[in-house]
């Protein structure tokens, strides 16, 4: 792997692929987001940091339309929405994975591959129920697919195993291979890392860093193991009780006071050195 | 026909239209004839060509078994060139050595894994002129001058207008002496050495053993034992080309045991290891069933096959034949075994099954084969002298051998090749054994492994380590001795088997070196190491200490040669202090130990067996 050389700035004259508003995300009264806004650049990888509670996993529910905002818009696409809606984002190419894993425990890895390809099926239900002509075709097709990302998750030995029966860090694998069978060209990852132990966190950031190079998908992660975060992000976005903190590159975000202080303790010069 | 290019045109003419390799890919098989196997390597040797190899270049190929490999070794061959295979796995120090034992110039590799560790290497070696991979992924950003993708040099070669006259033209220039492989022995007590074989050496190992054994075009194999390994090399493509028999490649190094069970082959090869692991699994599974299942498994099971010939029926249709089918053996006529030292309880258990085990016996200097199993099998010997080969035993109780199958010598290394040949231009094999009243080869030990107590007995540590592994618990085992008062051993566990023991009996761990650390599991290993003592004849011959190495002992590792095999002087020399602390501590002490690679101190827990 070549090692990834953090000492250059954020180059923000590169296409803003997704903007973020001036959102605002309340539930009753509580503010989850408070008035943030920021850029996700195209062709990155985008880590967004906080201690736990800072909002990070509603911010991608805003952006792929699980939350609605009460106020502020998201542009995607070249269009400003205020809402984003699940069905919307999920045909313009953003798909994600989910902090607790989402997947069908009950049906195999390749059948949950496979799932991510039904956006992309045109044959309808009474077509797949007698299964001539088109959906035969589509699925030789569809399978293709997702006989090549099982290929390029390493997965081909667990092809035909029923997904309850993995561990979390394989399940966390083939939910990500779901999330590519849609082809998106922005794949948010809440937490693809949690609870991994070293081998599997070098594993998961080999991908990540593949999907982004082969791929050319922009990437946004939510992540905590900060070692990770800094070797394998282009762009971090701090957050801290609802609002954004730091906005940056990697190294300008290690060098950051307010982040220093709010997200790694006051001591944190120490162990952002020690994390780094 | 007198070389590998010869018989692979061959195959071509008479049986064009039949099965030649396949290989898993995408979840399907993808098959290829003769006529398309010999078409690809037509192209291959354009785009070679082009690239700059010719006569003479050594070209190492490192990765796994797959159609784009064998026919890129072909193709080598046609241009005269000398392909080296290396093991995929390979880095660091042990490749470097390798790699600076020869003067490739040339590489073709699998993937980003090994094409990485060249390029680590060339740091120190003189940089080869390119590399060719054969799976692009994570390869978009390397020199594409130096840097070639295969199937890339594939469509350069198509479109090469030269066509067949070049082809005919470079393999008709290929002669019997010329080197078709250059090998490296595997290294158990030396560091590996250097081997070139001539297309003569491997033709007449290959067709010998095929004509010996039937082999034929309706064969198939499973090809998964490394081509780095001369007796894997033997049992895959130069069997294939000799014999017109199929190879199957599986899709990857996990998936060995779906594809074997898909494929349903008829011919299987393996070393030792794998046998054991088929083993393990079945005993694994068994020990979970309940019921009928589990009754009739212990009925039939302890049956002898010779018993009644109802009752061995019966056993057959309820038990072996779907215990045999559901790992892919139903189909199997033959079943080597080869490359380590093999245990009575292995070949018991699949002559259970009804699957007759045929040991191979050969040397890399020897293109993998002196002998053979054809008719009588057992662990006890090795089987015939193969018919192109003769044995004798010497005055040290040596096995020396000759025949057409044996090399000229090692690469540039004068003063190796005047200790292993005698004056009469007989190959010292290094193996300590004798030959049977009725012609059979028994392979006892490696002359160099033979230890002596302090008392003086000697004993054969080989022997005793693989009725160690006998143990359903023990994946691994070390014996050193020489000039202490006992025989100690030093194990690693079989983690799949003891992980399914610790959780049927409540036994919490984490990991694989928390498991080394817990009593119950230490107790449950030294019962293991009683009951193998019980089995021994020879009071000297028990070891009497033990202590559960902390990981498992991997090719990658260092611990054991590519073949999965012990290299015994390597370890017995880091273990030294080791194996002095452990002479001399209680039952239940604690020694420390020092791990060479990462110079971290560790405490391992010395059990004494009773």
């Amino acid at each position: 792997m070549e090692t990834m050389n953090n000492t250059k700035s954020l180059d923000t004259s590169r296409e803003v692929f997704l903007a973020v508003n001036n959102i605002t995300l309340s539930f009753k009264g509580v503010k989850a987001i408070t008035d943030i806004s920021f850029n996700i650049y195209k062709g990155e990888i985008c880590a967004i940091i906080g201690p736990n509670g800072a909002g990070k996993s509603s911010m991608l529910n805003v952006i792929n339309g699980v939350y609605y905002a009460q106020q502020g818009t998201v542009t995607f696409n070249g269009k400003k929405r205020h809402r984003m809606r699940v069905y919307d984002v999920a045909r313009e190419g953003i798909a994600r994975t989910f902090q607790n894993i989402a997947l069908f425990q009950g049906m195999t890895v390749l059948d949950n591959v496979m799932v991510g390809r039904n956006m992309k099926m045109k044959s309808t239900v009474l077509e797949q129920v007698f299964y001539f002509g088109r959906p035969c075709r589509e699925e030789k097709i569809h399978r293709r697919k997702a006989e090549e990302i099982i290929e390029f998750l390493q997965i081909q030995s667990l092809r035909n195993m029923p997904v309850n029966k993995l561990p979390y860090g394989l399940q966390k694998r083939v939910e990500l291979g779901r999330a590519l069978a849609t082809e998106p060209r922005l794949l948010l990852l809440d937490e693809p890392m949690a609870g991994m132990n070293f081998e599997e966190k070098k594993d998961m950031s080999c991908f990540i860093m593949e999907i982004n190079r082969e791929f050319g998908t922009t990437i946004a992660l939510i992540e905590h193991d900060m070692g990770v975060v800094m070797d394998i992000s282009d762009h971090v976005v701090v957050m801290d009780y609802g609002r954004k903190i730091g906005d940056g590159s990697p190294e300008s975000i290690k060098n950051n006071q307010d982040v220093i202080d709010a997200y790694l303790g006051t001591s944190g010069d120490k162990s952002v050195a020690k994390a780094v | 026909m007198e070389t590998l290019i010869e018989y692979l045109n061959h195959q071509k003419k008479t049986r064009g239209n039949l099965l030649s390799i396949r290989h898993k890919h995408l979840g399907i098989w993808q098959n290829q004839t003769w006529t398309e196997a010999v078409g690809e390597v037509t192209h291959l040797v354009h785009g070679f060509s082009k690239i700059g190899i010719g006569r003479g270049d050594q070209v190492v190929v490192t990765g796994f078994n797959t159609p784009k490999m064998t026919h890129a070794i072909a193709a080598c061959q046609v241009l005269g060139a000398v392909p080296v295979p290396i093991y995929g796995g390979l880095s660091g120090i042990i490749l470097s050595y390798i790699i600076n034992k020869i003067d490739a110039s040339y590489a073709i590799a699998q993937d980003q894994q090994q094409v990485d560790a060249l390029i680590d290497l060339e740091k120190r070696t003189s940089p080869l002129k390119s590399i060719i991979y054969t799976v692009p992924r994570g390869l978009g950003n390397y020199d594409p001058q130096r840097f070639l993708d295969y199937s890339a040099v594939i469509e350069q070669g198509r479109s090469l207008p030269a066509g067949e006259n070049f082809y005919q033209q470079c393999c008709d220039a290929v002669k019997p002496d010329d080197t078709a492989f250059i090998m490296f022995s595997s290294g158990v007590d030396t560091m590996p050495r250097v081997v070139p074989l001539s297309h003569k050496n491997v033709v007449s190992s290959g067709s010998t053993f095929a004509k010996q054994n039937g082999i034929n075009d309706q064969d198939e194999l499973l090809s998964f034992i490394p081509i780095s390994d001369a007796a894997g090399l033997l049992c895959s493509q130069i069997l294939s080309y000799v014999s017109g028999m199929s190879l199957s490649c599986p899709e990857s190094s996990e998936t060995v045991l779906d594809n074997l069970r898909e494929v349903g082959p008829s011919v299987l090869y393996g070393t030792p290891f794998v046998y054991k692991r088929i083993a393990d699994l079945i005993y694994e599974r068994i020990s979970l069933g309940r019921g009928l299942a589990r009754l009739f498994y212990d009925k039939y099971m302890s049956l002898d096959n010779d018993n009644d010939s109802r009752l061995s029926f019966l056993g057959e249709v309820l038990v072996k034949s779907p215990i045999r089918d559901l790992y892919g053996l139903n189909h199997l006529r033959m079943a080597f075994i080869g490359g380590d030292a093999t245990s009575e309880e292995t070949f018991n258990f699949f002559a259970k099954l009804n699957i007759n085990l045929k040991q191979i016996y050969g040397l890399t200097e020897c293109a993998g084969l002196v002998a053979t199993q054809i008719h009588q099998q057992t662990a006890t010997h090795v089987g015939q002298v193969v018919d192109s080969m003769e044995v004798k035993i010497d005055s040290n109780n040596e096995i020396l051998c000759r025949g057409d199958n044996v090399f000229n010598g090692y690469y540039k290394d004068e003063a190796m090749n005047k200790q292993v040949f005698t004056a009469d231009g007989w190959l010292r094999s290094g193996d300590f054994g004798e030959i049977t009243p009725d012609n059979h080869v028994r392979v006892l030990d490696k002359m160099a492994a033979i230890g002596k107590l302090k008392d003086g007995t000697t004993f054969r540590p080989k022997a005793i380590e693989s009725a160690i592994k006998t143990s359903l618990h023990i994946e691994e085992a070390l014996v050193a001795g020489d000039g202490y008062d006992e025989l100690m051993a030093i194990l690693c566990i079989a983690e799949h088997p003891i992980k399914t023991w610790a959780d049927r009996n409540n036994i919490r761990f984490t990991n694989y070196e928390s498991l080394t650390k817990l009593d119950p599991v230490l107790d449950l290993i030294g019962r293991d190491m009683q009951q193998v003592n019980r089995k021994m004849a020879n009071e000297a011959t028990m070891v009497k200490r033990f202590i559960v190495y902390r990981r498992h002992w991997t090719p990658q590792t260092g611990e054991l040669t590519w073949t999965n095999k012990l290299r015994r002087s390597l370890l017995l020399e880091g273990f030294a202090d080791l194996i002095k602390d452990m002479s001399q501590v209680d039952n239940k002490q604690l020694v420390s130990y020092q791990d060479p690679s990462t110079h971290e101190m560790y405490k391992l827990q010395v059990r004494v067996v009773t």
